[in-house]
């Protein structure tokens, strides 16, 4: 399904996903790539999510904090501001809106004519 | 599972092309460590996963904008001016004579004080790279690079002083 998929669309959407993935429990990078693949926006490499993530926290949105691996070396958690939530709520509430309008234009596939 | 010495090689070059990007040192120790995190994490080669170093680094550049050309260039030109104010000013010291009809002391001093802005934008260039999960050097720096990089000036000026010294 997500083969198709123009990598411009996938820019579009990644800050706010990946904003959304955040905002369900603080976590860290891999796992916000594995969540993002099984929400259906295919495998996303480390070289896109980690500039999304840091723009994310200089924006204010995001916080960061490196915890200790067990056995391994530490990971970098993420968290979600205030200013985070209220961001994904009203960016969240503006893409249903853009959304629902482009698929009034656009010619629907289960249709005959 | 990625070898150590990959991971080595691409810490190293992705350094090395953060710093000619001119991103700070601690965001340098960010970037290698999210990238040595991610990896351990997934098993994939560095450069796999997140490009070329080169390419990585120059994919951050919205993040961190580079100093425009003049600035590089003002650094330049008062960091070559001092050290002519300060050889000119130092042969004059050691020589007891004065130069363009001043003391060397002057000249020194002046040389030093336009040196003070180039000082600190190598040594802040220079600033280790830390890696953020342990405080410990990231690329170890060589100890003689930086006593090399104040000596060979003096060293200069000592053997013109002393050429000078014998061809009289």
């Amino acid at each position: 399904m997500t083969d198709d998929l123009p990598t411009e669309w996938l820019r579009a959407v990644l800050p706010l996903a990946v904003l959304a993935v955040v905002a369900e429990e603080e976590t860290y990078g891999y796992a916000v790539a594995q969540q993002l693949q099984a929400g259906g926006l295919g495998a996303v490499k480390g070289g896109t999510l980690y500039p999304v993530l840091n723009r994310l926290e200089a924006e204010g949105l995001l916080t960061s904090s490196w915890r200790e691996g067990v056995g391994g070396p530490g990971r970098k958690f993420f968290a979600v501001t205030p200013a985070g939530r209220d961001q994904l709520a009203r960016r969240s509430a503006a893409w249903h809106t853009f959304t629902e309008q482009a698929r009034g234009l656009l010619p629907d596939p289960r249709s005959t004519r | 599972m990625t070898s150590p010495e990959t991971i080595t090689e691409y810490r190293e070059a992705l350094v090395l092309h953060l710093r000619l990007q001119e991103v700070p040192a601690d965001r340098i120790g960010e970037i290698v460590a999210e990238v040595e995190s991610h990896v351990a994490d997934t098993g994939e080669d560095p450069a796999d996963a997140f490009g070329s170093p080169r390419d990585y680094a120059r994919s951050l550049t919205d993040e961190h904008r580079k100093p425009p050309w003049w600035w590089t260039t003002t650094t330049l030109v008062l960091a070559a001016a001092a050290g002519w104010l300060i050889g000119q000013g130092a042969f004059a010291v050691l020589l007891g004579e004065p130069y363009w009809g001043r003391s060397g002391w002057l000249w020194l001093a002046t040389g030093v004080a336009l040196g003070v802005p180039p000082a600190y934008m190598v040594s802040r260039r220079s600033q280790e790279v830390r890696d953020p999960r342990t405080g410990e050097p990231l690329v170890r720096t060589p100890r003689w690079a930086a006593v090399g990089f104040y000596l060979i000036p003096v060293a200069i000026v000592l053997v013109g002083w002393v050429a000078v010294l014998l061809a009289r």
